[in-house]
């Protein structure tokens, strides 16, 4: 077999297998394949980002890097909230500073706080834990869900829901969430159960803190807020979750981080935790301006 | 510009089109190659292209001035080689410096660079650089007299950032007359890209979480299985992805009539520390035997003089790759290594032994993945804690998260069956017996590897030898 034909037969195999592999999967993807894949890609960024938001649910569906930029200019921000995620789990601060770019001029983690993501049950169970052992297990064979995915680490559709909630997932992390629905104590009942026997700890802010020190030791800069909720579920926070704003605050500037306390916008939620999009737009440019004063 | 980046698919094919449309004028092709080579450059962070035009002018004038008054040949070389080493060490090696001074002193220095300034490569093209003022300070190559024809050699772009690092005795006169490419360049060509490509793309960004996990805790856990896991993971990645890169350089290099040397022959088939060194990044250890190791005596002037040499070339070395004692303490266990080797001739003798060979060659490995510790840490006190797990047997509890995860392991399996492959002369037998049949399946093997380095490919690093 000549040089030529070798050349030509890989070529031709080449094609065949780049070219077979949507068709492998078939060409419809479904809603819960969209939501699967959007947070495995969440798990699998690597170092493209100036600037990285990361906490729980509050940060995914109240952080939107669209609106930051208007204020903060066109730098690369991305959304590494997950669902039920916590801030004291060390593989996920171990990932944090990998997503940011070699190039990036002031490499920026912003945490988003919530009680909930510094109790060592968070750390136990968490969106991440889940998304991140996927998309280790699942990352070559979801690079196969589409042509797009061939060739851009993130490549979503819209996706839309039922009536009630429809969500839509962004390319850069930001869960855009649009409903109806309004109610300011969906959650409660929830969150009276997560605090039971799983409060904020020294121990467990402890991991973070050590974290934070270690990063700011990097040269990278570190600021954190409190995300914002509905009144209700506030004060159940500040009553039963053991998180002292105050005395994390000092022990976060210690290692090094900027605190930044956002001012109070009525956040507009949906079920007293979660923002809608417009909500989300207010506390990010409140978020960006807060930082590009720092 | 990155090889896995889009802009460079587009760039090369551009390249190569035009490279092969000026077939008729080779001043044209030297002129599109500079251009080329100096945008591949400066694509993305522009400030590092002045650096390496300065360097290579100075070294350009050099040739030149040794050419016209050979009386002053000495100091031409001296204003070549102290230009070049200066440049190093005013973008590298403050580094070196700060941390010095904060090991002796407990007080860190102001940089007097900026270290996001340094210059992408400046290690490989400076050497290389200094490759041309030598031999033609020995008499070895004929200066140039057209500086396009030095730039296209200095800036080349395949190998212009991170090697091979190849001699201006070697490229100048293959540059100034390239070879008529053929079907069997192409397909050699197609088969050096198709391996770095995947090499890169599918082994080495699918270790690098499994390292980065590794190497960034606070606290290392004291799990001796886990501890060699890590570091013979990253002595995996490094290779995947250090070979990948040079590999994809050697087959642009065919696709362009150029003849790159081999730059790594699968070095963890290696039966000693010296056979290592005669398999890992081949173009840096000839360029330090050739141009350090020899011109200090080499091994003609006694075994204590031989031992000196070897230790110097290897710190040296150590220090080549990076700013940090670190990589000096990397060199001096290889230069251990071969110390001990040279002194006892031990794999010499255990080779004549049954089954000595692959003794020997478990023995290098489990010596070169103990170094290559040093070289990943991002601290001593990691290094020392890495190393300790390593050396005393202890098995505290590690977290679930922290062992290699599936994907992974296959990652790491899948590279070592193939060296497995080359090991037990697999591909060589099957050509022997049945010619036709291993050309098709050599096709195949390299189609499946373009594939997989696109459909496999991992959450990515960059290139690690890039920084140095």
């Amino acid at each position: 077999m000549s040089p030529a034909t070798r050349f030509l037969l890989a070529v031709l195999v080449a094609v065949a297998v780049l070219g077979g592999a949507p068709w492998w999967r078939g060409s419809d993807v479904p809603d819960a394949v969209q939501a699967a894949r959007f947070y495995r890609t969440k798990a699998l960024f690597r170092r493209q980002f100036d600037l990285v938001v990361a906490g729980d649910s509050r940060v995914a569906r109240g952080v939107d890097p669209e609106a930051m930029r208007d204020v903060l200019g066109p730098i690369r921000i991305g959304n590494l909230g997950f669902d039920a995620n916590s801030l004291v789990e060390p593989t996920y601060l171990a990932y944090l500073p990998t997503t940011l770019a070699e190039d990036a001029v002031e490499p920026t983690l912003v945490l988003g706080i919530s009680p909930f993501a510094l109790t060592p049950g968070s750390a136990r169970r968490n969106g991440w834990l889940r998304f991140d052992a996927e998309a280790r297990a699942v990352g070559p064979a979801a690079w196969m869900l589409g042509w797009e995915g061939l060739f851009a680490p993130l490549g979503l559709v819209e996706r839309t829901g039922d009536a009630d909630l429809q969500e839509t997932y962004r390319p850069d992390g930001y869960l855009r969430t649009a409903t109806p629905a309004h109610d300011p104590t969906a959650r409660l009942a929830r969150y009276r159960a997560k605090f039971d026997d799983n409060r904020v700890t020294s121990e467990a802010t402890a991991v973070l803190l050590d974290a934070v020190q270690t990063w700011v030791a990097r040269g990278i800069r570190v600021i954190a807020f409190r995300t914002e909720v509905g009144e209700p579920l506030r004060a159940l926070e500040d009553a039963r979750s053991g998180f002292d704003e105050a005395r994390f605050r000092a022990a976060f500037e210690a290692r090094g981080g900027v605190w930044r306390t956002l001012p109070d916008h009525g956040m507009r939620t949906y079920d007293g935790e979660h923002p809608v999009h417009a909500a989300a737009v207010r506390q990010s440019v409140a978020l960006a301006e807060a930082i590009a004063a720092e | 510009m990155l090889f896995t980046s889009a802009v460079f698919l587009l760039f090369a094919p551009l390249m190569y089109v035009g490279w092969t449309l000026a077939r008729s004028s080779p001043r044209l092709r030297l002129l599109l190659l500079t251009a080329g080579s100096f945008v591949f450059y400066a694509w993305g962070d522009p400030r590092h292209l002045p650096v390496l035009v300065a360097s290579g002018l100075v070294d350009f004038v050099a040739g030149r001035w040794m050419a016209r008054r050979r009386d002053q040949a000495s100091l031409a070389l001296a204003a070549s080689v102290l230009t070049n080493l200066g440049l190093l060490a005013a973008f590298r090696y403050q580094a070196l410096l700060q941390e010095t001074a904060a090991l002796l002193t407990g007080h860190s220095l102001p940089a007097a660079v900026d270290p996001a300034a340094l210059p992408v490569g400046i290690s490989f093209y400076t050497f290389q650089s200094m490759s041309y003022t030598i031999d033609v300070y020995r008499r070895r190559l004929e200066p140039t007299e057209d500086v396009v024809h030095f730039f296209a050699y200095l800036a080349l772009f395949p190998q212009l950032v991170a090697g091979p690092i190849v001699r201006a005795s070697h490229l100048l006169p293959q540059l100034r007359t390239p070879p008529r490419v053929t079907w069997a360049d192409r397909w050699a060509g197609l088969t050096w890209i198709a391996e770095g490509y995947a090499m890169k793309t599918v082994v080495a960004d699918h270790l690098a979480p499994w390292v980065e996990r590794g190497f960034d805790l606070a606290t290392v856990p004291a799990h001796t299985g886990w501890a060699w896991a890590v570091v013979a993971g990253f002595g995996l990645q490094i290779y995947a992805d250090f070979h990948g890169y040079s590999a994809i350089a050697i087959g642009l290099g065919r696709w362009f009539g150029l003849d790159f040397p081999r730059n790594f022959h699968h070095p963890y088939l290696a039966t000693s520390a010296r056979d290592f060194w005669g398999r890992w990044h081949i173009s840096l250890s000839t360029w330090f035997r050739d141009y350090v190791y020899i011109p200090l005596g080499g091994s003609r002037r006694g075994t204590p003089r031989t031992l000196a040499n070897l230790w110097t070339v290897m710190l040296v070395s150590g220090l080549w790759h990076g700013p940090s004692w670190r990589f000096a303490a990397w060199g001096a266990l290889h230069a251990a290594y071969v110390s001990v080797e040279h002194l006892t001739r031990w794999p010499d003798r255990l080779a004549r032994v049954p089954g000595g060979r692959l003794l020997s060659g478990a023995l290098t490995a489990a010596c070169v993945t103990y170094a290559w510790t040093y070289f990943r840490a991002p601290t001593f006190e990691h290094a020392w804690a890495m190393s300790g797990a390593m050396l005393w047997p202890s098995w505290q509890p590690v977290p679930v998260h922290l062992w290699p995860q599936p994907v992974e392991l296959a990652a790491a399996g899948g590279l070592v069956a193939w060296e497995l492959t080359v090991a037990l002369r697999l591909r060589h037998r099957l050509h022997a017996t049945a010619p036709q049949l291993g050309h098709a399946l050599d096709a195949v093997t390299v189609g499946l590897a373009l594939a997989a380095a696109v459909l496999l490919r991992g959450p990515g690093s960059v290139f690690l030898y890039f920084q140095f």
